[in-house]
């Protein structure tokens, strides 16, 4: 990995982080639309990092998530989950001409489309197993998931806006 | 050997998740809801004061509505003050009985909350008083509309405090008009709205009766409003199913009030007490 890349990755985990505890821990639309945009870092990191590498640092963000919102291991856990399988699903869903010449998937690199199959996906499992460890089992079956519905468009909604507002097209 | 070291191999990611999913659940499993150490809660240090300086950013935005809350509690302190103003000559029994409970008097700590969150399953707040301070975990806290919470972990200058919105905390209650008792416990629904469980069916409830705290245990003081019968129903044949409407909107609190209970140390000594002679 360059040092440029190493650099830009370390600045996004804090600038992700801040923005996830600071600004969008309080921000919830209808009472059920929740925003983790935090795992926009998770999902673009760069893709040679291997798997065990990727658990560690998701841990590591997720970890540090879970004590802004003394929710110890649930952040973490759900983290850990999406990293184990990205690159199971990026090997499902190779583009055509692979993936040979890019370092990072984000909108950038590659289409609004396939960019769709990759994160929403993981989104929703993230979610999904956030809210749910969260609620401490099925008990309230489909009041978490409407949380889980909901907080998934809204996440990836933002997603997709911070990759417009931050990453410029290279033409 | 050398073929299960090349299993063991090819599956290393797998195993390594499965271990650090197991780390996360034992953390999560082992994180009590109460006398926890504050390093992984929002009172660390760190964390303490990376949210005081957001709210001191924040907090201009609801000005208007702080200062009126707390001019409304300034007028209710005056009128109890007044009200307050007991004959000290003992002229019966039940004067005497007045003077005894004026003895036993709760204190109360004023803090602001620095952080707060209502819609997850198990809600926190911290506020800006810590162990310096004498906040300990274990300690009531409310608002002037009510209670708010348990302290849960501290720190030097903060404490995290567990909601009422939180799946893990039951207050002991009474329904004010008729005496009887039930716990509040929240369902994880509606920020707005607990659950008053375990009022047995054969009493007669109205809407908008009256929920207080009960004063069982040395937490809260008596007769500290948690809010108002809004409805209820027979779920069972033993027990209601009760819907009380929280005298507190948990979404704009702003200061609340640490109760300290004088006699918490003596009882704490005195169950200790108990365990070094078991010993």
């Amino acid at each position: 990995m360059s040092s440029r890349v190493y650099i830009s990755t370390v600045i996004s985990f804090v600038a992700y982080l801040l923005f996830q505890v600071l600004f969008l821990k309080n921000f919830i639309l209808f009472d059920t639309a929740f925003c983790f945009i935090y795992i926009g870092f998770i999902l673009m990191l760069p893709l040679e990092i291997g798997p065990l590498l990727l658990m560690g640092i998701a841990f590591t963000l997720g970890f540090t998530v879970d004590i802004f919102y003394d929710s110890i291991g649930i952040n973490a856990a759900a983290s850990v989950l999406i990293a184990f399988l990205r690159p199971y699903w990026l090997n499902i869903i190779t583009p055509r001409g692979g993936y040979e010449e890019i370092v990072i998937p984000n909108l950038k690199t590659l289409d609004l489309g396939w960019f769709f199959t990759y994160s929403l996906p993981l989104v929703f499992i993230h979610h999904f197993a956030l809210f749910f460890i969260e609620a401490g089992g099925f008990g309230t079956f489909f009041f978490t998931l409407t949380k889980v519905l909901f907080s998934s468009i809204l996440t990836f909604f933002i997603l997709i806006l911070s990759q417009y507002l931050f990453y410029k097209k290279a033409v | 050997m050398y073929q299960l070291l090349k299993l063991i191999h090819s599956y290393r990611a797998f195993l390594v998740f499965l271990f650090i999913e197991f780390v996360c659940f034992w953390l999560l499993v082992r994180s009590n809801p109460y006398h926890s150490a504050a390093y992984f809660h929002t009172s660390s240090s760190i964390i303490g004061s990376i949210y005081q300086t957001r709210s001191n950013i924040t907090q201009y935005f609801n000005l208007p509505a702080v200062n009126e809350e707390l001019a409304n509690d300034n007028a209710q302190l005056r009128e109890l003050i007044s009200q307050s103003q007991v004959p000290i000559v003992v002229n019966s029994a039940e004067d005497s009985i007045k003077l005894s409970k004026a003895e036993y008097n709760y204190g109360f700590l004023s803090a602001k909350v620095i952080n707060n969150s209502t819609q997850l399953s198990h809600n926190f707040i911290t506020i800006n008083k810590g162990k310096v301070n004498g906040v300990q975990p274990g300690m009531g806290v409310i608002s002037a509309n009510g209670v708010v919470g348990k302290v849960m972990s501290v720190s030097d200058h903060f404490a995290t405090v567990s909601s009422l919105l939180n799946n893990d905390v039951y207050v002991s209650a009474v329904v004010k008009r008729t005496g009887n008792f039930g716990s509040a416990h929240w369902d994880t629904r509606d920020p707005l709205i607990t659950k008053l469980m375990f009022v047995p069916s054969h009493i007669q409830l109205q809407q908008g009766d009256t929920v207080m705290t009960s004063g069982f245990n040395s937490i809260f003081p008596e007769k500290i409003l948690i809010g108002f019968i809004e409805e209820f129903s027979l779920q069972t044949d033993s027990f209601y199913d009760i819907d009380v409407k929280l005298s507190n909107d948990f979404s704009r609190l702003s200061y609340v009030y640490v109760v300290r209970n004088p006699r918490r140390e003596e009882r704490i000594n005195l169950e200790n007490e108990k365990i070094e002679e078991v010993e």
